[in-house]
């Protein structure tokens, strides 16, 4: 990790991400926790997609799925979509201004919980689900640009 | 990777319909099969330690709490724990020759059934899981011979059952959850039906009950232990709510559970005595973990003895 900078960061970054996620809230707010790996995955592929593909998240995909004890793959499969979404397009998405990057990251976070929604629909009968379910879709896209802006300076700071 | 962004481009949709099918192949083994348990466990050296250390402030918290506890609420609750514990003890006298009479009825009518359940307790890891899922994060796992499948039961009652077990942490499903669901008994009665979780923490649907069936607000219902899974005669919930709809083929009964699923922090995880009799690898588990106790026993004797 010492002669490979971006490593050490991401590595930094995701496991605060993973201690985020698993760090107990009310239940209310619970159902608004973002889904703060899926946004720092998203600021790394568009900072370095030569670097961070998507096997990582896919491998990110399948911890958070033993995290939160659901079927493995729920998580994977929509976190390799926002993976593939980005990194077409990182160029273009890069120099959007931050409101727009919001929109986009909360459309690509609603196709990952439409497929998690989909699957415990199908699996759970009675499933409870409501609205709620897509709350974190938003708080994501209201957190991204303070996420974006902070990693990106810890980005410049770390020197890659 | 310099002047080839073009030709990654072009694999990117390649590799990424290969992950969607290993996701996909993933799902569905998970859900028919139970494979996958394997690979749970292996990624789960990796999260134990991320539990444990989300976990660390409040543990250190409880401890520090604990340490300035002041005498004099030790001494109160050292009182209270006493005469708890007097209590216990001679209801436990009448237990054990109830039990004894039993068994001797029990080999007269040639029906051999131990009673002995093995326990030992778990802690809540306070880290969160899915909200809309009813789950619990324990500290014991396989190296604890905690395996999936294993009723989990509270001071008050049955509370779920674990669903992923990992080296050192497990996860377990409660019974409220929408996915699960314990065969029951009426304790009055005696009528059988099936307890199915709703999504909420304190309530439970009672399945398949008759209009006509005799049962009563505040009954008190208990495991069957029909599934093999759990014991049999522990209190599960209290019925709250009957709903009697000539209309409809069964009433809509609905109960509260009798452990207190959200605020309960140290659980007892069980190996019933019917399981595990023909189970080498569990039997041997077992036993290494009598012996680590013993021997655990075996050194603080000789530390208080030096002292």
């Amino acid at each position: 990790m010492r002669n490979n900078p971006v490593a050490g960061l991401v590595t930094t970054t995701l496991v605060l991400a993973v201690i985020f996620t698993l760090v107990p809230l009310p239940e209310t707010a619970a159902w608004f926790r973002p889904d703060i790996v899926a946004l720092v995955l998203m600021y790394w592929w568009l900072a370095h997609p030569e670097k961070i593909g998507i096997y990582t998240g896919f491998f990110m995909g399948l911890l958070l799925d033993v995290m939160q004890g659901s079927l493995l793959g729920v998580h994977g499969c929509g976190l390799v979509i926002i993976a593939w979404i980005f990194l077409k397009n990182y160029q273009r998405i890069r120099v959007l201004p931050l409101v727009q990057q919001a929109l986009i990251v909360f459309f690509v976070l609603l196709i990952k919980y439409f497929i998690g929604f989909w699957v415990d629909n199908h699996r759970i009968q009675g499933f409870s689900g409501t609205l709620l379910y897509f709350a974190p879709c938003l708080t994501g896209a209201i957190l991204w640009p303070w996420l974006f802006v902070t990693l990106r300076d810890l980005r410049r700071r770390a020197g890659t | 990777m310099q002047g080839s962004l073009f030709q990654r481009n072009s694999s990117l949709t390649l590799r990424l319909f290969f992950c969607l099918v290993i996701c996909c192949v993933l799902m569905w083994v998970d859900h028919r099969y139970t494979h996958l348990q394997a690979v749970r466990h292996s990624i789960d050296y990796v999260v134990s330690p991320l539990r444990y250390m989300t976990n660390l402030p409040f543990a250190a918290w409880d401890w520090t709490s604990n340490q300035f506890r002041s005498h004099q609420a030790l001494l109160a609750e050292n009182e209270r724990l006493t005469e708890e514990n007097l209590a216990l003890t001679s209801r436990q006298q009448k237990m054990d020759v109830i039990q004894r009479k039993n068994q001797r009825l029990r080999k007269l009518l040639g029906t051999a059934q131990s009673i002995e359940e093995h326990t030992i307790v778990a802690e809540l890891v306070r880290v969160a899981l899915d909200p809309f899922k009813q789950q619990v994060t324990l500290n014991r796992g396989t190296n604890d011979c905690a395996y999936s499948g294993q009723p989990v039961l509270g001071a008050e009652g049955i509370m779920g059952q674990i669903v992923h077990t990992g080296p050192f942490t497990s996860t377990a499903l409660l019974l409220t959850d929408a996915s699960h669901a314990i065969p029951v008994q009426s304790n009055r009665t005696g009528l059988r039906t099936i307890a199915q979780g709703t999504g909420h923490v304190d309530q439970l649907e009672l399945l398949h009950i008759p209009n006509n069936a005799d049962i009563e607000l505040g009954d008190l219902v208990i495991s069957s232990g029909l599934a093999q899974r759990f014991p049999a005669a522990y209190p599960v919930a209290y019925i709250t709510d009957i709903q009697r709809d000539p209309g409809q083929p069964f009433a809509k009964v609905m109960a509260t559970p009798t452990a207190a699923l959200d605020r309960i922090n140290e659980v007892l995880i069980m190996w019933p005595s019917h399981f595990g009799k023909n189970d080498s690898e569990l039997q041997a588990c077992l036993e290494r973990l009598q012996n680590r106790s013993a021997s655990q026993r075996q050194i603080e004797e000789a530390l208080s003895n030096e002292k």
